[in-house]
């Protein structure tokens, strides 16, 4: 006897495809979170031991709530990981976010996070139905505070933060659905 | 669509885990039952935990069946080869979530459904469990399953020896002969 775990499904756009995180993924996640590029999304501890349960932790999103992070990659490369961006909800947070990383500092200034965020997005409004969703960012990580409000994010003060050691993040806040059509 | 394969034995049915274990698993990593498990934890470590190891189905095809009840459909544990990166191998694991469900045999009898799944019925060469030089329990069980204690080799877990099953110790291969 057997049973199939849960579909996850692939999206494209114009020059990316938004598929499931897969064990050819892990070498670029960890590479990532071992480097100074990681530093906004992760604690100290940098080990292999921790970067892989991040890495099953987005896969295991996947099983346990019907949704969770893609991992995006160029359409004519799927298998060379660029970065992840998705729904994101781990049981102990406050609310629904939207998250993104890029892994690697060749994929940055192409605008890659941008467009796959705005598809993530779109899945998290459309396809599964979320009326709001916020992005927790570091108030350090400028990059990625140009590209909450480059998507229209706007701060949200009063917003509950999940619990990072005590570390406060910025809340942005996405426009909602009908705003974005 | 990844396909998982359900063993079932006389009073288990074990499958891949999904939601409806959450609440069993994580009461269990929540509590002092889970002190050889980097337990008791807060519910944010606990869910990253059990997401991870739900989520080595979807990356290695393998992983940790829920143990759960035929009569009465409840989970009970975890058992099967838990495969993070810094393993050099898959690492035969189990646990029993709660208390009343421990002195049945229900955890030699979802190890022993596992071991002959991977050992006889997918051909793997042997697993190995890393067993806490304090956790008694768990070691009288491998001994049980037929494991011997390696004596040689890296353990990459702190305070932790190191357990063998084959295919030569297992069950299904002993009743055979």
């Amino acid at each position: 006897m057997t049973t199939t775990l849960p579909h996850i499904p692939t999206l494209e756009t114009r020059r990316l495809i938004l598929r499931g995180p897969r064990m050819g993924d892990v070498e670029t996640w960890a590479d990532f979170f071992r480097s100074e590029r990681s530093q906004y999304v992760r604690g100290d501890d940098t080990s292999l031991r921790t970067s892989w349960r991040g890495f099953a932790h987005m896969a295991g999103m996947w099983m346990l709530r019907g949704y969770g992070t893609f991992v995006f990659a160029l359409k004519d490369s799927p298998d060379q990981p660029l970065g992840m961006t998705g729904p994101w909800h781990p049981m102990d947070w406050p609310e629904k976010e939207l998250g993104w990383t890029v892994w690697t500092a060749e994929a940055e200034g192409k605008g890659y996070a941008h467009e796959a965020a705005t598809e993530a997005r779109r899945y998290a409004y459309q396809d599964l139905g979320w009326q709001t969703a916020v992005s927790y960012i570091d108030p350090a990580n400028d990059r990625s505070i140009a590209l909450a409000e480059r998507m229209g994010c706007v701060l949200d003060p009063a917003a509950e933060q999940p619990d990072f050691d005590g570390k406060k993040v910025l809340v942005y806040r996405h426009p909602a659905p009908e705003v974005l059509g | 669509m990844t396909a998982t394969p359900i063993l079932t034995t006389e009073r288990l049915c074990l499958r891949a885990p999904h939601a409806a274990d959450t609440d069993a698993i994580l009461a269990f990593l929540g509590s002092d039952r889970a002190d050889f498990y980097g337990g008791p934890m807060d519910l944010g470590t606990a869910w990253h935990k059990f997401s991870a190891y739900v989520g080595q189905w979807t990356l290695a095809g393998y992983g940790l069946f829920a143990v759960t009840l035929k009569d009465t459909n409840e989970t009970i544990g975890l058992a099967g080869p838990h495969h993070p990166a810094h393993f050099p191998e898959p690492e035969m694991s189990w646990l029993i979530a709660d208390a009343r469900f421990e002195g049945h045999g229900y955890a030699t009898e979802a190890c022993r459904a596992v071991l002959d799944h991977y050992l006889t019925g997918q051909g793997w060469a042997s697993l190995v469990s890393y067993i806490d030089r304090a956790n008694h329990p768990s070691r009288a069980l491998a001994q049980r399953l037929g494991a011997t204690k390696e004596e040689t080799g890296s353990v990459p877990i702190p305070n932790c020896d190191a357990y063998r099953h084959t295919a030569m110790g297992s069950p299904a291969r002993l009743k055979q002969k």
